[in-house]
C-alpha cells in the first residue's frame, strides 16, 4: 500500500555526521541521514529526541555545530539561501498570521525564491498560486482573512503557501498536531496526492506512531538526537523498537485496514490496563 | 531558612546604614558631630537646620518614597507574571508627571505640594494603561502591557512637553520636579499619606500567598482556590495606589520598582512574603542610595535621584529583555 | 481533480491592488497637494488662494513671493517630506518587530536624537547643526539597539523591550540635560522637543527629502522581504530570506527615515504609529502599497496637523507636535482597544 512508486534510489537530501542543538547545548548527537527521494519520509521519536532540530538543520533554519547537509551535493548552508528555497520548502510549527492577511496574499508570499525584488507576476507564479490553493481546496477561501480560518482551514492555507514555492522537497514539523481527527486525514492524504502525482519528497515529523506507521513509506525512529532505525514501517515497527525508543512495552498487530503494525501499548504487568479497573468495580459491587 | 532571615535581617541593617549616610552626607559638607546634635534635637546652627530642615525630611521621603515602590514593583510582577513589569513601565510616573504639570499651570499649586494631583494622575494614567492591555483575546499578555504602558507614557510625554512648551512659568516651577528628585519635599506632605501606606502595605501582605498561587497560572490558581482575577485586580489596584504615593512624593523616580524585586528574588527566592520584605527595605536603600550619590558627585548641587536611578535601571531592563525569557 | 472553482484571472485580480484600493491611492496622492496648498495659504496672516498660488509661482506681489516662497512653503513641504518618512518607518518598523504598536517614538530613535539635540543646544551648538546632532542621536540609538539584540535569537519581543528601555534610558538623560541646561537656553530645548513645523528652511527641505529619496527605493526594495519576515522567522528562512541582513537593513533604513523626519521637525509622536495603521485598513496587508499609502497617510497627518495647529488659537500657532500628540492620544486608545478586540 506504500509502495506504488517506481524505483527512488537517489538521495538529494543528506545528512552526515550531524550535530546540532541551542545555545550551546547538542540536540543532536551525530546523525547520518539519506533522504530517499520520491518517498514520504517520517521521523518519529519521544519528546526531546531531536526531530524538530533535525527538521530544522535539514531545512538549515539552525546551523549545525558540526558535521553538514547536503543538498544536491553541496551544503545547503552555504548555498545562497534563496538557492535553497527553489528545492526545499518548510512548513515549521511556529508561524505567525499577521492581522489583515488574505488567503490569496499568504499564499502569493510563497512564490517569494522565484521573484527578483523588483519583478511583476509572471503567469508561472500565478499559475503555481492557483495550483496550490486548487490543490489545498481553499479557493472559496482567497478573500478571507486568514486569521479569521478555523484552525483546519488554517493549515491548508500555510500548506497552500509552501505548495506554491514549487519545490522537490517538501519539509513539515508536525503538521497535523492540533488537528482534529479529519482534518489530519486531509493533510495527510494531500501530502501523499503531491507525492504520488509529483513525485515531492516529502520529510515531516509526527507526532503519532502510528500516523506515521501508514502514511509514511520511510520511517525515521529517533532517540536521543540519534536515529535509532530507519526503514519502511512495515518492517522496522516492533515491540522490541517502540521499547527502545520510547521506554513502552506493547504488543502489535497487523491493522486491519492498511496492514502495518499496529501498535498496541501494555501495562507494567502485561495486561492491558483494563482489567484491575474492571476488577475492582466487581469487587465493589459485591459488598 | 535561617539565611532567608539572615538576609532580611542584613537589608534591613544596609536600609539603616544608607538613612544614617543620607543625614550625614551631602552637597554640604558637615561635620558628624553637628549632625548628630542636629538629631538629638539642637537647632541652633545652619548645619543643623540643614540636617533638621533638610536632609531629615528628605531622608522620611526616600523612605517613604522607596518603600512604596519597592513593594508596587513586586506586586505587578506578581499580577501580570511579567518580570518587567513596573511602576514607571505603566505610565504612572508618566501620568503624575503630567497632572503636577497641568497642576502648577491651572491651579497655581507649587511643584512640591502637588501630592493629591499627581496622585490622581499617575493612578489614571496605570488603569488607563491596565484596562488597555487587557482587552482582547489574549488579555494581559506581558509585551501589550508593556507596550501600551510605554505608549500612555510616551503620550503623556508628549503633552507634558507640549503643555511646558507654551507656558514657560509652569515650565520653570515643574522642571525640576520632572526630574524626579528628593529635594524641596515638605514633610508635612508625607503625613497625610503614611496611613494610606500603612494600609497599603498590610494589604500587600494579605496578598503574598495568592500571589504565589496566581504564579504558577490562573488554571492552577483556581484549582488552588484561589481567584486570579480578583487578586490581579487587588495587586495592581494596591501597586498604582503605592506608585503614585511614591510620585506625590518624589516625582517621577524610574526603575526602583523594576530593579528591587528581582534583587530581592535573587536573595531570597520567590516566595512573595518575604520577597515583599526585602524589597520593602532595598527599595528605600536604592532610592536613598541614589540619592546620596547624586547629592556627593556634583557638589555643590546635585544629581537627580530619579536621573541616576534610571541611568542605572535601563541597562537591567535590556540585560533582562535580551536574556530573560519574556513571553510574547 | 476538477477545476470547479477559480481561474487564472480570478486569482489575478484579486493579487493585483483592488480597484477600490487603487481609486483611494489615487485620491490620496491628489489630496497631498490640495491640503497642501490649503495649509499654505494660513500663517499669521491669512492669504487667499489666488495670492498663494501666485506667491508660488513667482508672478504678483514680491512680499507675498517671500511670505509664501520663503517661509510658509519650507514648512509645508517639510510637512510633507517628513510625514511620509514618518509613516514609512513606522509601516517598516511594525513589520519587522511583528507587532503593530511599534514605532520609533517607543523604540528609542527619536529619544535618542532628542538627548543628541538637548545636548547640542547645551553645548550650544550652532544652530544649523541641530539636525545632524538629532541625526546621529537617532543612529547611536539603533546601533545601541541592535549590538544588544544581535546575538540572541531577537524576536520581536526581544527588540522591542531592549528598544523601551533605551528610550528610558535617553529620555531619563534628556529630562537631566534640560534640568541642567543654563537658563537661557531652555526655551530653546523646550521649544524643539514639543516637535515643530515652525520656522522651517528650505535647508530642512533639502535634507529630508534627500534623505526620503535615498530610502524609499531600498525600502520599496525590502518589502517583500518583510512580507515574509511577518510570518514568522522560520517561515522566512523556509522560503529563501535572509533574515540576518534583512532585519538589519530594515533597522537601517526605518531609522534613517525616522531620524531624518525628527532632524528637521523634533520628536512628532504617533505619525507613524498611526499612518501604518490607517494604511492597513486602507489597502490591507499587501506590501509595496501598503507602505507607499503609509507614506501618503502620514504626509497628509502631518499637513492636517499643521493646519490645525495654525487655525485653532488664531493667530497663535501652535506646534504640530503638540496637536500630534492631543489628537493621537484619543486615536491611538481607540486604536489599541479595537486591536485587543480582534
Amino acid at each position: 500500500m506504500n509502495d506504488h512508486h517506481p524505483q527512488a534510489h537517489g538521495s538529494r537530501l543528506q545528512a552526515r555526521s550531524l550535530r546540532a542543538g541551542y545555545g550551546g547545548d547538542d540536540v543532536l548527537h551525530g546523525v547520518d541521514l539519506r533522504v530517499p527521494d520520491g518517498r514520504i519520509s517520517a521521523i518519529v521519536g519521544p519528546n526531546g529526541c531531536g526531530k524538530s532540530t533535525l527538521l530544522k538543520t535539514l531545512a538549515r533554519v539552525l546551523a549545525p555545530t558540526q558535521g553538514s547537509v547536503f543538498l544536491d551535493g553541496a551544503s545547503v548552508h552555504h548555498e545562497p539561501t534563496r538557492e535553497v528555497a527553489r528545492r526545499i520548502g518548510l512548513l515549521p510549527q511556529s508561524t505567525v498570521t499577521p492581522d489583515l492577511l488574505t488567503v490569496a496574499d499568504l499564499v502569493a508570499r510563497g512564490r517569494f525564491p522565484h521573484r527578483g525584488p523588483f519583478a511583476r507576476w509572471t503567469d508561472e507564479d500565478h499559475a503555481a498560486i492557483e495550483d496550490a490553493l486548487l490543490v489545498t481546496d481553499t479557493v472559496d477561501l482567497r478573500d478571507r482573512p486568514v486569521d479569521e480560518l478555523s484552525g483546519g482551514q488554517r493549515q491548508r492555507v500555510w500548506l497552500a503557501m509552501v505548495f506554491a514555492q514549487r519545490t522537490p522537497l517538501l519539509l513539515l514539523d508536525e503538521p497535523t498536531t492540533y488537528l482534529d481527527l479529519a482534518h489530519r486525514l486531509e493533510v495527510l492524504r494531500l501530502l501523499r496526492q503531491l507525492n504520488r502525482e509529483r513525485q515531492v519528497t516529502v520529510v515531516m515529523v509526527l507526532h503519532d506512531l502510528h500516523e506515521a506507521t501508514r502514511h509514511a513509506d520511510h520511517l525515521i525512529a529517533m532517540s536521543d538526537g540519534r536515529i535509532v532505525a530507519e526503514g519502511p514501517p512495515a518492517t522496522i515497527v516492533t515491540p522490541a523498537l517502540v521499547r527502545d525508543v520510547f521506554g513502552v512495552r506493547c504488543t502489535t498487530i497487523a491493522c486491519p485496514v492498511s496492514g502495518v503494525p499496529l501498535v498496541i501499548p501494555l501495562e507494567d504487568d502485561g495486561s492491558g490496563g483494563a482489567e484491575p479497573v474492571a476488577a475492582a468495580s466487581r469487587a465493589l459491587s459485591s459488598r | 531558612m535561617i539565611r532567608r532571615v539572615g538576609v532580611i535581617v542584613l537589608a534591613a541593617v544596609v536600609l539603616v546604614a544608607v538613612s544614617a549616610v543620607s543625614i550625614a552626607v551631602g552637597s554640604v559638607t558637615l561635620p558628624l558631630g553637628e549632625v548628630l546634635d542636629a538629631i538629638t534635637g539642637a537647632r541652633s546652627s545652619d548645619a543643623h537646620l540643614i540636617v533638621s530642615d533638610l536632609r531629615v525630611p528628605r531622608m522620611i521621603g526616600g523612605l517613604v518614597a522607596g518603600g512604596c515602590l519597592g513593594v508596587a514593583g513586586v506586586l505587578l510582577q506578581g499580577a501580570t507574571r511579567n518580570p518587567i513589569a513596573s511602576p514607571s513601565m505603566l505610565g504612572i510616573t508618566a501620568g503624575g508627571g503630567f497632572a503636577v504639570a497641568m497642576g502648577v499651570a491651572f491651579l497655581g499649586l507649587p511643584a512640591g505640594a502637588a501630592v493629591w494631583v499627581a496622585f490622581v494622575g499617575g493612578a489614571g494614567a496605570a488603569a488607563l494603561a491596565l484596562a488597555l492591555a487587557s482587552t482582547g483575546r489574549d488579555g494581559l499578555s506581558p509585551i501589550r502591557l508593556v507596550l501600551s504602558g510605554a505608549i500612555v507614557s510616551s503620550l503623556l510625554g508628549a503633552w507634558t512637553a507640549g503643555l511646558l512648551a507654551i507656558d514657560q512659568r509652569t515650565a520653570d516651577d515643574v522642571r525640576h520636579w520632572l526630574a524626579g528628585s528628593l529635594a524641596g519635599r515638605e514633610v508635612a506632605a508625607v503625613g497625610p499619606l503614611l496611613p494610606i501606606v500603612a494600609v497599603a502595605l498590610v494589604a500587600a501582605w494579605v496578598l503574598a500567598r495568592p500571589l504565589d498561587a496566581l504564579a504558577l497560572g490562573d488554571e492552577t490558581a483556581v484549582g488552588l482556590g484561589q481567584r486570579p482575577g480578583r487578586i490581579r485586580l487587588g495587586a495592581a489596584g494596591l501597586a498604582v495606589l503605592l506608585s503614585a504615593v511614591a510620585v506625590a512624593l518624589a516625582g517621577p523616580i524610574a526603575f526602583v520598582g523594576l530593579a528591587v524585586p528581582h534583587v530581592a528574588r535573587w536573595l531570597v527566592g520567590s516566595e512573595h512574603r518575604l520577597v515583599l520584605l526585602v524589597s520593602l527595605f532595598l527599595g528605600p536603600a536604592m532610592l536613598l542610595g541614589a540619592d546620596v550619590v547624586g547629592r556627593v558627585v556634583a557638589r555643590p548641587s546635585e544629581v537627580q535621584a530619579g536621573v541616576l536611578t534610571a541611568l542605572l535601571g535601563a541597562p537591567l531592563l535590556i540585560r533582562l529583555a535580551v536574556r530573560a525569557k519574556v513571553a510574547s | 481533480m476538477t477545476r470547479t472553482h477559480g481561474s487564472p484571472l480570478m486569482i489575478r485580480t484579486s493579487l493585483v491592488l483592488r480597484r477600490r484600493s487603487r481609486l483611494i491611492v489615487a485620491a490620496l496622492v491628489i489630496a497631498v497637494p490640495l491640503v497642501g496648498l490649503y495649509a499654505l495659504t494660513l500663517g499669521s496672516s491669512d492669504l487667499s488662494l489666488g495670492e498663494t498660488a501666485a506667491g508660488v509661482l513667482g508672478i504678483g506681489e514680491s512680499g507675498t513671493t517671500f511670505v509664501v516662497r520663503g517661509l510658509r512653503l519650507p514648512r509645508i513641504l517639510v510637512a510633507i517630506a517628513a510625514g511620509a518618512a514618518l509613516g514609512a518607518s513606522g509601516f517598516l518598523l511594525q513589520g519587522l518587530l511583528r507587532n503593530p504598536l511599534g514605532s520609533p517614538d517607543v523604540m528609542g530613535v527619536t529619544a535618542g536624537a532628542s538627548l543628541a539635540a538637548v545636548l547640542a543646544i547645551g553645548a550650544e551648538l550652532a544652530p544649523f547643526l541641530l539636525p545632524l546632532a538629532a541625526a546621529a542621536g537617532a543612529g547611536i540609538a539603533t546601533a545601541t539597539l541592535h549590538l544588544l539584540t544581535t546575538r540572541s535569537r531577537a524576536a520581536g519581543a526581544r527588540l522591542i523591550l531592549a528598544g523601551i528601555g533605551i528610550h528610558a534610558a535617553a529620555s531619563a538623560a534628556t529630562v537631566l540635560t534640560v534640568a541642567r541646561l543654563p537658563f537661557g537656553r531652555l526655551g530653546a530645548a523646550e521649544v524643539w522637543l514639543a516637535g515643530s513645523l515652525h520656522a522651517r528652511t528650505w535647508a530642512h527641505v533639502v535634507a529630508v527629502t534627500v534623505a526620503v529619496a535615498v530610502t524609499l527605493p531600498v525600502a520599496y526594495a525590502l518589502v517583500r522581504r518583510l512580507g515574509l519576515l511577518e510570518l514568522g522567522e522560520d517561515v522566512a528562512i523556509g522560503a529563501g530570506v535572509p533574515v540576518r541582513a534583512t532585519r538589519v537593513e530594515l533597522l537601517v533604513i526605518a531609522t534613517i527615515l525616522a531620524g531624518a523626519a525628527v532632524a528637521v521637525t523634533g520628536p512628532v509622536g504617533f505619525v507613524a504609529l498611526g499612518a501604518p495603521h490607517i494604511a492597513r485598513r486602507i489597502v490591507g496587508q499587501s506590501g509595496a502599497a501598503t507602505l507607499a499609502t503609509a507614506g501618503l497617510v502620514g504626509a497628509i497627518l502631518l499637513l492636517v496637523a499643521d493646519v490645525i495647529g495654525q487655525r485653532v488659537f488664531h493667530p497663535t500657532p501652535i506646534a504640530a507636535g503638540v496637536v500630534t500628540a492631543v489628537l493621537g492620544a484619543p486615536y491611538l486608545l481607540w486604536l489599541l482597544h479595537r486591536w485587543g478586540r480582534r
